[in-house]
This record gives C-alpha cells, structure tokens and sequence, in this order.
C-alpha cells in the first residue's frame, strides 16, 4: 500500500465526512437553540436529494435547482417548527419532544414512498467527466469536489450569519441564555424557527449534493440521519466546530474500516458513539442541559 | 414630583401554585432613581420579573407611561422601552463584548445600532479596550458594566437594576453606582435593588421597603437613611 | 384497616383477574381464526407495550432500543428451537441475553442524560438489528429463521389458536402484575417522585440511577418475553420485523395507551391492532406499508403535541379535574339552593 493510496482514502473519507459535518451541524444548530434532537434531520438531507432529482429531471438547470431545493427544505424545517414542535414545546417532555421529531420522520419517510416510490432514483453528476480527475495517481470525481466545494461554502455561510448578523447574534444568544435573550429583545421562537430552517437548509444541501453518488430512496434519509447524529456526539453536542470535526473524523474513520470490510462501516460509527458516550458521559453536552435540570 | 413613568398597581404573582407577591403597588417618575429595599426572599427579583413579562401576573395592572402592560412578552415589554438587568451576571458567555452589546440592540436598524455601539464603547472605556475580547474572560465587575451597558444599548426608558453590586470589588461598586448615577442626567429611570442598603438610599431620590411580597413602606430616600427603626433592620447588615 | 394503596393494589389484581376471565371466554364465542389471530396479536402488543412503558412512563428513558430486545427475545426461540432446544429454554436464553445486555449497556448509559440516553439505546438497537441481519451463520441473515417450535408442557403442545391466546395472555397477567406491584410498591412511588428529574444522580442519591437500570433491565426483559412468544407465535421471523416501523408501532401504542396508565399497553395495543387490522388497509387500498408510517407517524405526532404524557393519561387527568371542578361548583351551590337570597347578593 502506497502513500497514493492512502491519499485517496482520505480523500474519499474527508467527502463523505463533509456531508456527516453538514447534517451534523444542523442537529448541533437545532440543539443548541432549542435543546431538541430533530430525528428528522437525516429525512430533511432526503427530500434535498429527491427534489433536487426531481428537478433535473424535469430539465431545470443548477443554478435554478439547487437554490429552489435548498430554500424548498428551508421552509419544510420552519414549517416542522412551526406546525409541530412550536405547539408541543411548552408542554412538552424531553420524551414527548423526541417522539414528536421521530413521528416527523416516519411521516417525510413514509410521503417520500408514497410520492417518489420504494426504487432508487439517480441524477448525473453535476459536471460529468469521462473520467475522474487524476492528480499524481489519486482520482478524484468532480462530484468529490462539488461535494467538498459545495459543503464548504454552506459551512462558510452559515459562519458568516451565526458571526456577523443580528439574527446570528440572536441564535447564539438564545443558545447560551434563553432567557437573558428575551430580555434583551428576541423573540426566541421566532429565533427557534430560523434554526429549524437553517437546519433544513443545511441538511438540503448535503442531499442535493450527494444525489448523484448514491441512489437515492426514501430510506436514505435515516441511515445518514445516525451518521450526522454520531458525528455530532463525537465533536461534542454543544459546538459547531465540533460538528465539523466530528462529521470529518467520521468520514476518515468509515473510510479506514472499509479497508476491512464495508459492512463495517455503519458498525463503526455506533461504536464511536457509545465509546465517546462512555468516555465522556457528560461533559461533551455542554452546560445548558444541566442548567435546565438545576432549573434556572 | 416629576410625572409617573412606570405604574406598579396592585400586582399579584408567583411562581406555579405559589403566589409570592400578594397586591404590590408603585410608582418610579421620570428621571427617578427609586430604590426597592427588603430582606431576602421578601419578593424583590420576583416583582422584578413580574413587570419585564417572564413571571405572568395574576391580577394587578402594570403601565408604562399609561398604556398597559398586561399579556405582553418579555421581548416585547424591552422594545417599549423597560429593561431588566436581572440578579447574577448574565453575559453571554462565548460571544465577544462587542456582540453581546449589539446583542442588546436587536432588532434596531444598522445605522442606529452601529452608532449606539459606538457611544457606548466611548462612555465605557473599559469595555472599549476589550471590545473584540470573549465576554466570559472578563473579571465579574467588567462583566455586570458590560450587563449594564448593553440594557443600555436600547436607550430604554425605564431600567430595572437587580442587585447589581453584588459580589464586586468595592472599585468595581464605585464605577457601577457612577454609572446608574449618570443615568439621572440622561433622563432614564431607574428601579435599583441593592442589598447594600446605604449605598443604594444615598443614590436613590425615593425607596420603598417590600416585605412578604407586599410594600410596608415609602417615602424619601433621605428620610429613611436618618430613619433609626429601619437601619437596625437592614442597614446593619447591608452596610457590611 | 389497610392502607388505601394496598386496597388500590389488591383492587387492581382483582380487577385484571376479572379481565383475564373475560379474555378466557373469548375465543369460544369469536370461533374463527381471524378473530382469534387479532386476539392474540392484541395480547402481544399488550406486552410489548407494558416493557416499553416500564422503561418510557416509569423510568422515564426514552428507549429507542425496545424493538430490539423484543427482536432478542424472538431471535433466541428461534435459533435454540432450531438447533433442537426447547421452546422454555430458548425463552430463558432471551431473558438472560436481554437481561445481560440491558444491563450491561444500562450501566453506563444510565448516568446519561436523557438526549444520550436516547442516542445510546438507539445505537444499541441499531447494532442489534446490524447484529441480526449479518451474522448469517447464527441468526439466517435476511432470509431469518423459519420452523420455530412452539411451546408445549408435557405432551400438550401450543399451537392451535385458543391454547396460543391463552399462552400470550397468561404472560400478559403476568406482566400485568409485575408492573401492578411496581406502580405501588415503595419503588414505583419512589419513581413518581423522581422521573421528571433529568439527572440521573441528584440529590435523592444515586440510587436513583440504579432505579432506573432495575426498571430499564426489568421493561427489556419484559420485551424479550414478548419476542419468544411472537416468534413461536409465527414459527418464521426476518430481521426487519424488528425494525423502525415496528418501533414506531409500539410507541405509538404508549402514546395511545398512556405512559403509566395501567390500562394503557391493553388499550393502546388494541388501538394500534384495530388501526392495523381495519383502518388502515381501508384507507390505503393496497399500498399499505407506507400509508401506515405516515399514519402512524401523524398520530404520534399529533398525541405528543396535545397530551405529552400520552392519551389515556391525559383522558384520565382532564376527567379527573373536570370531575373535581364540578364537584366544587356543586359544593358551592348547595348553601345557595338553601338560601336563593344570598344567591342574589352573590351575583
Ligand atoms: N423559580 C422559583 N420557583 C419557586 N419559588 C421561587 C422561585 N424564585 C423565587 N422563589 C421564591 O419566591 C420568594 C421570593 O423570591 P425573590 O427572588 O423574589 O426574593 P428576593 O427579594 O429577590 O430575595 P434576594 O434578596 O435573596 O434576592 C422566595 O421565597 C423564593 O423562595
Ligand atoms: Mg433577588
């Protein structure tokens, strides 16, 4: 085994990882502003995909498809908010408020099935080869390459909002002190909404992204949905670049397992889980959950 | 007198089944700084939180310059103009002074709140030095300025002050109570707490004592520092 | 006099006895076999439902792992039947193996809070079902396992349909009275107290986290059970039926049922049976399978909104305030009715 074939293992592992970071940070995003885990996250990444096939199908061009999928998906995460969670969060339990996100998924699951069939669906890759691109003997897909382009710019803009705008200050506000950001003027649902969207958003852009690698079904969703939670476990609950990292080392991680075999991958990443659970079973959540429990 | 700003009448409120203020009722003019004295769990943060809309009440009436407060939200009741500075030091911990003071300016257009940033970065110089530092790494008395300052970012008309003095330095007091003290000339009311009871009387023009969740008593703040019968039960130990 | 929470206890025995009579009668009057199936998969249900409620409304956790340790239980009949074992040892062997794991991955999971809780036992659950559907040589991969023997005592053998309804509805009892003497023993009152706290350690001590490990190893088990019997039950099982959509299933049969109502698992199952058995092939027309997830999912969904806490609790608490409303509005008139004058001034 040689350097070049190490290189492309990390390549490939660094391109799945770049999608595990995307829905990754929507979970953290989510949590860290409402304290819900949104199980629907890996179904949001889903309906990114579907439409984003759909629409190519009926001839529409990138530059229209992937911003219409992504503001698409934007709305179903404010309309998950809006329609079910908002009403429920008041009332509701930790248990309650999971069941709500896992009931969500089975639902987008389930219309997913219904509308796009059970089937595989495909998409060409957005700017296709003949063949990969060949640096020094590690091949490299353009679909890698939009696929880590196309997830660094939706990482880059979100930076960009949570650090530079009213409404990222408001977000990270409401994460740290709910309350204080109350008194400080933000409507935190209003801001709970936006997170949920952005979430979409986010989770819209690691699906259209990946279409063209992997067929697409209804069932997708879920699978990646474990991963993004995982990679978020890993990099700690609380921090986006944590997510990042988490979603990364993810990637490297699977793509090292596959050496020995590819049913192992999925294995892989439970078994980070539970050992970075065990290792650390409550310091990586942060401090706003026992804050909560203390019942300040 | 100087003409009522905020009207407190009658207030009842609580925490579930628990009803912790039973009719409190006062007033802060314009320009005022009112002290609300009393010995602890009389009521004091919950009054506090009643009227900036986190505790809902249960009757009672609270009007900002006559027009009713009743149902509104908290964030709602801070855009109206009435600010709390709550007990404890609630900066945003993680998020850089500057942002935690823009964070006070939410929803003001760019202009405004890039000019308000300014003034206030230009009258707390020690913020200034530290602007682009994370709000977490101040010493605790940096930390209530920056508290205080970013309420101010809003140029509220009336702001709620909840033992701001508590745990600093006495440096760090002296600076706080110079800055709520200027706050007279800047026309913005103020209703301070203040477990150091001298220091809060000597700074306030009224005071009222609070006692089990109702008012007992009122009148000039001089005449209460003089007044024997209340230091012995709270000036003694606040003056420590 | 004995205390009111004993009588209550031995109310509730005598109140289930009652049930179990009625449920004895019942395949002599519904003599067809469809009837009789749906009586049995209601019992199974009922028990599924009761292990998931132990560890969900008592304990508190919210166990993404259920359907696996069902999938346990139904995975060790059938593999120790096949290979010539019998039907009570393979149950056994499903307790011990639900019971060990439970335990041993509650250990540490049990100081978690709730969010992990839920990330770790849906990990477990995963790697179980990976566990089940690869591990071709133990567990047939995805073509699963096929001639399970039933259970039987001496020569009688469970496999006609009544003795089968009468099998799974006698560990239904038992089941029943297990979390009967939970609710009102020291323990479950311990918990009433304690389930809402997020910490699984605080200031009650730390017994508190092994409450909740008695009570998630207890719930699993109860679930393994479950499997043994479902699984001698259709002498053929697959992976997938240990999957999402059965999880789904039974929570939503919790979220019907109530998280601690002790009528809730009976109730909910037979809610979930009937949804599956009549309603739905009546909606969907043919493409059952996904219309029942979106089903599923929207009741779930819509439940959790309104009555967090599950729907027969929350029928049961809103009748109960209603009741005590009325009561003192009655209580309130009755001076009145005496004198109508004062009635007058009152008003
Ligand atoms: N979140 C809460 N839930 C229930 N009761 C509370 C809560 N917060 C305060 N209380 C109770 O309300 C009463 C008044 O509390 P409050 O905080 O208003 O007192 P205070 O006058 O501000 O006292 P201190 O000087 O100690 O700050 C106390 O008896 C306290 O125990
Ligand atoms: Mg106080």
């Amino acid at each position: 085994m040689d350097l070049a074939f190490f290189i492309q293992l990390f390549v490939t592992g660094v391109t799945t990882g770049a999608i595990y970071a995307a829905v990754a940070m929507g979970f953290v995003l989510v949590f860290r502003v409402t304290g819900i885990l949104n199980f629907a996250q890996g179904e949001l990444l889903m309906v990114g995909g579907m439409l984003i096939i759909s629409f190519r199908e009926a001839g529409w061009p990138l530059y229209a498809a992937i911003p219409v999928t992504i503001a698409l998906v934007f709305l179903l995460g404010c309309a998950i908010y809006a329609l079910a969670l908002g009403p429920a969060i008041k009332r509701g339990t930790n248990i309650s408020l999971l069941l709500i996100t896992l009931g969500i998924s089975q639902v987008l699951q389930g219309l997913a099935q219904i509308g796009w069939g059970s089937a595989p669906r495909y998409t060409g890759d957005f700017s296709p080869t003949a063949h990969p691109i060949s640096v020094l003997s590690v091949s490299i897909t353009t679909q890698s390459i939009w696929i880590l382009g196309g997830v660094l710019v939706a990482l880059g803009a979100t930076y960009l909002v949570l650090e530079r705008t009213g409404i990222g200050r408001a977000l990270r506000a409401s994460s740290i002190d709910p309350m204080m950001a109350r008194l400080s003027g933000i409507n935190v649902r209003m801001v709970s909404l936006i997170a949920f969207g952005a979430a979409g958003a986010l989770a819209a852009v690691g699906g259209l992204l990946l279409a063209p690698v992997i067929g697409m079904t209804y069932a997708t969703g879920s699978l990646i949905g474990v991963k993004g939670i995982a990679a978020a476990v890993i990099g700690g609950f609380g921090s986006i670049p944590g997510a990042i990292i988490g979603g990364i080392a993810l990637g490297l991680l699977e793509s090292l397992a596959s050496l020995i075999s590819t049913g192992l991958t999925t294995g892989i990443s439970l078994l980070a889980v539970v050992i970075v659970l065990l290792i650390l079973p409550n310091g990586i959540l942060g401090g706003r959950r026992v804050k909560a429990a203390v019942g300040v | 007198m100087p003409e009522t700003i905020l009207e407190i009448d009658s207030i009842v409120s609580g925490y579930g089944e628990l009803e912790i203020l039973h009719g409190a009722s006062l007033t802060v003019g314009s320009g005022e700084i009112v002290a609300l004295i009393g010995s602890n769990g009389a009521g004091k943060s919950t009054l506090m939180k009643t009227v900036t809309g986190l505790l809902k009440m249960r009757s009672g009436e609270i009007r900002l310059r006559g027009e009713s407060l009743k149902g509104a939200s908290p964030e709602s009741i801070v855009r109206k103009g009435i600010n709390l500075v709550p007990e404890g030091r609630h900066v945003f911990a993680g998020m850089k002074v500057e942002d935690n003071l823009l964070v006070g300016a939410y929803g003001l257009s760019k202009s405004v709140r890039d000019a308000k940033l300014a003034e206030t970065l230009a009258r707390f110089p020690l913020l200034k030095e530290r602007a682009k530092q994370d709000a977490g790494s101040l010493s605790g008395g940096q930390q209530q300025l920056l508290v205080v300052a970013r309420a101010l970012m809003r140029s509220p008309s009336v702001l709620l002050l909840d033992e701001p003095s508590l745990g600093l330095s006495p440096i760090m007091v002296e600076t706080v109570f110079e800055v709520i003290g200027s706050l007279r000339e800047s026309g913005v009311s103020v209703l301070l707490v203040e477990q150091n009871v001298t220091a809060g009387l000597e700074l306030a023009d009224r005071a009222y004592v609070i006692e089990n969740g109702a008012i007992v008593r009122t009148g000039q703040a001089k005449d209460m520092l003089a007044d024997p019968s209340l230091s012995n039960s709270f000036l003694g130990s606040g003056a420590e | 006099m004995k205390s009111p929470l004993m009588t209550k206890r031995r109310n509730q025995h005598f109140i289930w006895l009652g049930a179990v009579v009625v449920v004895a009668v019942l395949p002599l009057v519904f003599g067809d076999g469809y009837s009789q199936t749906v009586i049995l998969t209601i019992g199974l249900y009922a028990i599924f439902g009761i292990g998931l409620q132990l560890t969900m409304g008592t304990g508190g956790i919210l166990n993404m792992g259920h359907a696996a340790f069902i999938g346990i239980g139904a995975y060790s009949s059938a593999i120790v039947t096949t290979k010539g074992g019998n039907p009570w040892v393979g149950m056994l062997v499903g307790i011990v193996v639900a019971g060990v794991l439970a335990f041993v991955v509650g250990l540490p999971i049990l100081r978690l809070r709730s969010l992990y809780l839920a990330i770790a036992t849906l990990c477990v659950a995963l790697a179980v079902t990976n566990v089940l559907g690869f591990w071709t040589a133990l567990t047939g991969g995805q073509n699963g396992v096929t001639g399970i023997v039933p259970f039987s005592i001496g020569d009688f053998s469970f496999i006609d349909l009544p003795s089968q309804i009468y099998l799974i509805w006698g560990f239904l009892l038992v089941a029943v009275l297990i979390r009967i003497n939970l609710r009102y023993s020291v323990v479950g009152r311990e918990f009433e107290a304690i389930k809402d706290s997020d910490l699984a350690t605080s200031s009650l001590g730390i017994n508190h986290g092994a409450r909740r490990l008695q009570i998630f190893v207890i719930g699993s088990v109860i679930g393994a059970v479950g499997g043994s019997l479902y699984a001698t039950y259709l002498s053929a099982i697959t992976p997938d039926l240990f999957g999402f959509p059965f999880l789904i299933q039974i929570f939503v049969l919790v979220a019907l049922g109530g998280m601690v109502s002790l009528w809730g698992a009976p109730i909910g199952a037979i809610a979930v049976v009937c949804l599956h058995e009549f309603v739905i092939p009546v909606i969907s027309g043919g493409n059952a399978g996904p219309v029942e997830i979106v089903i599923f999912g929207v009741i779930l969904v819509i439940v959790m909104i309104f009555a967090p806490n599950g729907l027969t609790d929350q029928v049961v608490s809103t009748t109960r305030r209603l009741v005590k409303i009325a009561r003192r509005r009655r209580n309130h008139d009755e001076p009145s009715s005496v004198t109508p004058a004062s009635k007058k001034v009152a008003a």
